[in-house]
């Protein structure tokens, strides 16, 4: 499975835009808020993703011959944790307002009211990756926010114990654990 | 000629310390079996995937070899192209100049392996035409997202190592554990886990 790494997964989806309606969508995706404004926030197994509007190909000149796109496209791309079908699902409920306002945009697209035909739709549309590497393959997003969160207790803790007495040093450790 | 489409370093490439780059090449013709032979090898000799996941600032990054593009009926027109395209994806922490030195420095050949199928490659080195080139062919992110945007590809796996120290220092604290125990106890840790803090 190129798609697979560990627990991670590579997806992406390639749909034509609607002839015409490029600009409107550049400007709508350029318009979302970042971080937790995100739509793609709302997709808790979200390590990465990104929507990239292809205009056209790149020529790098002779002996290559020159191709045109007859669409422009749009390329939405995303590592996530574990099922991609769930993930499909996630995208058509998590997020069905922001899901049909982009993909809106794409011939074809079916809109979100149905799970199966939006999730045929980007599964006709998927690309398969050939070679799919991840630096921290087995750890979901919770993971890693968690390791980060905890990390930065750690560092709390350590800093709150430098020079206190043992029983100050424990009592501390203990709240940081939420133990007795 | 060339044309210059993509760009280097756009603000909408960028999430907090991540970066997103997107890269679509033309396969020159009778390469793309090589090519997928030479993904399917990386796949499954582990040492090929090892050395990728040595440049200790990329997240996750992905090649996909493009030879259709899916067809949707009307009004999309059926694309007619001479080539299979080579997609690269990648997301990534540090400059974008530092990311191309790096795949040029640490892994030249691999670079010589897959992008040496596409159309105008000149080659990991010297960097400059190779940054040249890489420019031409990336395409701005239109929306970009990181759940942990904040955090470099190192500091990630710092912390989940540090989460497994820490569970393990965790479970050799006794409930009835004497304050001057655990107080030499959590100074040895933190001596152990002082790269991660």
């Amino acid at each position: 499975m190129p798609n697979v790494a560990g627990q991670a997964y590579a997806l992406s989806v390639f749909t034509p835009i609607l002839p015409g309606h490029a600009d409107e969508l550049r400007q709508h995706l350029e318009q979302l808020g970042s971080g937790a404004q995100s739509p793609l926030a709302a997709l808790h197994a979200t390590h990465f993703a990104r929507w990239v509007i292809i205009d056209d190909l790149v020529y790098e000149g002779a002996p290559q011959e020159r191709d045109k796109l007859r669409s422009q496209y749009l390329l939405f791309e995303s590592c996530l944790d574990g099922d991609s079908g769930a993930y499909l699902e996630a995208m058509r409920t998590a997020m069905a307002a922001e899901a049909d306002a982009i993909w809106g945009h794409c011939v074809g697209y079916p809109g979100s009211g149905a799970a199966a035909a939006f999730a045929a739709y980007m599964r006709h549309n998927q690309l398969e990756a050939s070679f799919f590497v991840a630096a921290y393959p087995n750890a979901t997003v919770e993971d890693v926010r968690h390791s980060l969160a905890l990390r930065a207790r750690i560092i709390e803790l350590a800093i709150a114990t430098q020079d206190v007495d043992a029983v100050t040093a424990l009592a501390a450790y203990r709240r940081m654990v939420g133990g007795p | 000629m060339t044309e210059i489409v993509g760009i280097a370093t756009d603000a909408r490439n960028v999430d907090g310390r991540v970066q997103a780059m997107t890269v679509l090449t033309p396969i020159r013709p009778r390469s793309t079996f090589l090519l997928r032979l030479g993904f399917f090898v990386g796949r499954h000799y582990k040492p090929l995937s090892a050395k990728l996941r040595q440049l200790s600032f990329i997240h996750y990054a992905r090649w996909s070899i493009v030879t259709r593009i899916p067809e949707n009926g009307p009004p999309q027109e059926p694309e007619r192209l001479h080539y299979d395209y080579l997609m690269f994806t990648t997301n990534f922490n540090g400059t974008w100049d530092q990311y191309i030195d790096a795949f040029s420095e640490v892994v030249p050949s691999r670079m010589k392996a897959i992008w040496g199928s596409s159309f105008g490659f000149p080659g990991p080195a010297p960097v400059g035409p190779f940054k040249a080139y890489i420019r031409r062919n990336e395409f701005v992110t239109n929306h970009y997202y990181g759940a942990y945007p904040e955090a470099s590809t190192t500091l990630v796996l710092s912390a989940l190592d540090l989460r497994e120290r820490f569970a393990r220092f965790a479970r050799g604290v006794q409930d009835d554990i004497e304050p001057e125990a655990f107080r030499a106890a959590w100074l040895a840790f933190l001596t152990e886990v002082q790269a991660h803090l």
